[in-house]
């Protein structure tokens, strides 16, 4: 075995080559980095041209109908806001009543909203599916489907050229119940949708509840202001801003009125109709202004024939809510009988 | 990288190799690349030792498991890993032997007659039975005898 290991002593690494192979070790752990980014620009690259294959052949093919819900659910996202509740995600409760958005899918040519209605309530009232600001509405359709619900509610499907639909009822019951609506708002004009709110009403056991969903397009952020800061104030403080809403191309506006009405003075119902009006009239939008007792008192307006219309009252009502759309410069500079409206 | 690194290597560079040296029959590129794999395994671990012995045995353990698994692969299964030990000053007939035993003498016979394990040392650092190391060492030795009272080697 001496021979053996002698001629084992012969196998030997030269000097050059241990220190070659040392080298590489050493290179080896510093390229290490370098790699794992290789790995990950191949990895995106490879994505990347997944992607490009797939979006190729759904142009081919023309599967564009078909995937089209899958891309836009994630593209486009829809904002709630709701006016007179409290909004808990995607919940918007009221006294004794909740409105609760379950699904809201939009594409190019519709709007679709999955809501459950939860409370007790003799009648439901569900009204004015309504886009504000759109000027022309060349088939708006308006449908209602039931889900779930072991009562018949009377179907709510209608044409619209003008951008108010007319009732639907439907019975909840005298115990605690859930009604499942899904709407399916179809338009046109694509256009219709992109930036503009979309207002429910609600007509429960006679009052009315407003749910505006605002389109976010191209992820546009929304900017919220310090209430507070907002005094609306004609010979002392009529109201404050409730709830304020802004998005680039709008800013929604919820008055929050503390006065009882018959104890405005006539100059501040004038001043009133004249802010309302001023806004109307600046925004040069259709615009909507909703107060609590509709049949008593409201206005609506529409612009898209350079009218206005105000129902005005004619006996004393107390002014709880007053919500409008307006454009933000025409908050920030609006001025009514010598007082400015400011927003700092 | 530390110097403790490179002490290391110089330390025990030799040794792997002439263990990988052993596993790939003879092919040097073969066994350099394996060198480079069980350095870099360390460098990978940042394995502190508890002595040289401790080091020593880890490396070969990483060796032999590394050299194991290269030698297993389907790709290195289909090739011919038979090369011809040449020197010129000397006759280098039983290491060749070595070298086309089966894989499972090979380094049993290494470790004992050149490193100079005993059984229970080898069997405790490659995890084998003693027995079979022993039985290793012995089947080993015969395969060898017989090769070279063929080959009329005195």
């Amino acid at each position: 075995m001496n021979k053996f290991k002698k001629e084992i002593d012969q196998i030997n690494i030269s000097a050059y080559e241990k220190k070659e192979i040392l080298e590489k070790i050493k290179n080896k752990k510093k390229n290490k980095k370098q790699i794992y980014l290789l790995r990950f620009a191949v990895i995106v690259l490879i994505f990347m041209a997944c992607t490009t294959t797939t979006y190729a052949l759904v142009k081919i093919f023309n599967f564009d109908e078909t995937l089209k819900i899958l891309f836009d659910k994630s593209e486009e996202e829809l904002n709630n806001y709701g006016v007179g509740g409290t909004e808990v995600n995607n919940e918007y409760k009221f006294d004794d009543f909740t409105i609760k958005i379950n699904q809201t899918v939009y594409d190019t040519k519709s709007l679709y909203i999955s809501l459950d209605m939860i409370g007790k309530k003799e009648k439901v009232y569900i009204d004015n599916a309504f886009i504000s600001e759109g000027t022309k509405f060349e088939e708006f359709r308006l449908e209602e489907t039931p889900i779930e619900n072991d009562k018949p509610l009377l179907d709510m499907k209608c044409t619209l050229d003008y951008p108010f639909c007319e009732q639907s009822m439907a019975l909840l019951g005298e115990k605690e119940n859930t009604l499942n609506y899904a709407y399916n708002f179809s338009i046109n004009h694509e256009k219709d949708l992109i930036n503009k709110p979309l207002t429910m009403r609600f007509f429960i056991d006679d009052e009315y509840y407003d749910i505006t969903f605002i389109l976010q397009n191209n992820k546009m952020k929304i900017k919220e202001l310090d209430f507070d800061k907002v005094v609306y104030n004609q010979d002392g403080i009529i109201g404050k801003v409730k709830h304020l809403k802004i998005t680039p191309m709008h800013i929604i506006v919820t008055f929050d009125y503390n006065v009882a009405f018959e104890d405005l003075t006539q100059a501040q119902i004038n001043d009133l109709d004249q802010y309302v009006y001023n806004i109307m009239y600046s925004s040069n939008i259709y615009t909507y202004i909703t107060l609590q007792n509709y049949s008593k008192l409201s206005a609506h307006l529409d612009y898209e024939h350079d009218e206005i219309t105000f129902l005005k009252p004619t006996i004393d009502y107390v002014i709880n809510e007053n919500s409008a759309v307006i454009d933000i410069d025409t908050l920030k500079s609006l001025t009514i009988n010598g007082v400015t409206f400011k927003i700092n | 990288m530390s110097s403790d690194f490179e002490d290391i290597y110089y330390r025990n560079v030799d040794m792997i190799y002439k263990i990988c040296f052993i596993y790939f029959k003879g092919n040097k590129y073969d066994a350099e690349d394996a060198v480079n794999s069980v350095f870099t395994k360390l460098l990978e671990k940042n394995k502190q030792f508890e002595s040289l012995e401790h080091e020593k045995a880890w490396l070969i353990v990483v060796a032999n498991n590394y050299c194991k698994n290269k030698v297993k692969h389907w790709w290195n299964k289909n090739k011919e890993l038979n090369f011809e030990i040449k020197s010129e000053d000397h006759n280098n007939e039983i290491l060749q032997i070595v070298l086309d035993l089966p894989d499972k003498y090979k380094i049993p016979i290494y470790m004992h007659y050149y490193e100079g394990y005993s059984g229970p040392e080898i069997a405790k650092i490659l995890n084998i039975k003693e027995n079979t190391i022993y039985s290793y060492l012995h089947e080993g030795r015969l395969i060898l005898k017989d090769i070279l009272k063929e080959e009329n080697y005195e």
